[in-house]
């Protein structure tokens, strides 16, 4: 016995209007999806370039004199970008002089000439803020 | 059934199948599809009542084209949104390609380099030109009067580093010298898109 006697109902149509819509707006939404991670990953790639440029200029100040380089910490607009430049004391485990945490309970000295370096740039993406960062040690090279 | 039958056949199943009476849609197009046996002297008929006498209702007629309007409006709209996308995808990809080599080739040529010579190049506008001297050869980048960024090296033709698909809007270089050592800021636009690097000359160190 056939359930369906009337052939096509509208319930039936409205079924399968459902599942094709369904189906169009996935893809669509993949697009989008797809356009949005491309978008963010070139936001990326200019935030990293901003990055190893913020390590270039530490690199640049210390290379004026190392006390540019201690003046060089600090915040800075660039574009949709913040660049915040921080600089940190580097403390030296006294018995192989290998650099340690600050907090290390080893028994260590500060070394003034070398600063830990740290570029973080951040933005503002869909999901809040995004950064990105880049640490690099730096010696006083020419002033010693 | 000949090849205009069947033509004739789908036309109507596609337009006529919701107003079908009778046991289902699989039975109501195997009734349809029943061909009388013409006589010699005259083509096959089809005999379909539903079809000939009744027709269909105003209603479900309106219903039905209104449906199909919109199945077709959300498909054109989603082949136009993804055609839209992969167009959009491609332009951002070549834009992250030809930056990142581009700018990445600049920088490295730049930390190889052991002096720039400042007569031959332009610094603070746009369009800038770099020309860097090395142990062997002397490395220049411009745009050329176009778009494209290029290199040459010595007398040799310039080779592109970025593709014909991106356009270098912007390109500016600034010299910078400290006491120890000397830099070249590069500030860059590819499609609306502005990307910034700096590099010490390594060799020239003082």
């Amino acid at each position: 016995m056939n359930k369906f006697p009337n052939g096509f109902g509208l319930l039936e149509i409205i079924v399968a209007v459902a599942i094709i819509s369904s189906s169009l707006f996935a893809l669509a939404e993949v697009s989008t999806l797809a356009v949005r991670i491309t978008q963010a990953t070139l936001v990326g790639q200019q935030a990293i370039f901003l990055a190893e440029e913020g390590l270039e200029n530490a690199r640049f100040a210390r290379d004026s004199s190392w006390a540019t380089l201690l003046a060089s910490s600090g915040v800075e607009i660039i574009d949709t970008f913040t660049r915040a430049t921080a600089l940190e004391n580097v403390y030296r485990r006294d018995a192989d002089d290998d650099i340690i945490p600050a907090n290390s309970s080893d028994p260590k000295t500060l070394d003034p000439n070398t600063k830990k370096v740290t570029v973080t740039i951040s933005w503002e993406g869909r999901k809040g803020t995004a950064s990105t960062s880049l640490t690099a040690y730096l010696t006083n090279l020419f002033e010693l | 059934m000949n090849l205009i039958r069947k033509k004739e056949f789908c036309v109507f199943a596609f337009f006529a199948a919701p107003r079908m009476r009778g046991s289902g849609f699989r039975a109501s197009l195997s009734r349809f599809a029943r061909i009388v046996p013409a006589p010699r002297s005259k083509p096959a008929k089809i005999q379909n009542p539903f079809f000939l006498e009744k027709g269909y209702s105003a209603l479900e007629t309106v219903l039905y084209i209104g449906i199909f309007t919109i199945i077709t409006l959300l498909t054109v709209n989603t082949v136009l949104a993804l055609t839209r996308a992969v167009g959009e995808i491609r332009t951002l990809r070549h834009t992250i390609h030809d930056s990142h080599s581009a700018l990445e080739r600049v920088i490295r040529e730049i930390r190889a380099s052991e002096s720039i010579t400042t007569a031959a190049s332009i610094f603070d506008t746009h369009p800038g030109k770099l020309v860097l001297a090395g142990t062997s050869s002397a490395i220049t980048f411009s745009l050329l009067g176009g778009e494209q960024l290029f290199l040459q090296k010595n007398t040799e033709g310039a080779i592109p580093l970025t593709g014909s698909s991106t356009r270098v809007t912007n390109l500016i270089f600034t010299h910078l010298t400290a006491s120890s050592s000397e830099a070249v800021h590069i500030r860059m636009t590819m499609d609306n898109k502005k990307f910034y690097g700096t590099a010490i000359l390594r060799t020239n160190y003082k």
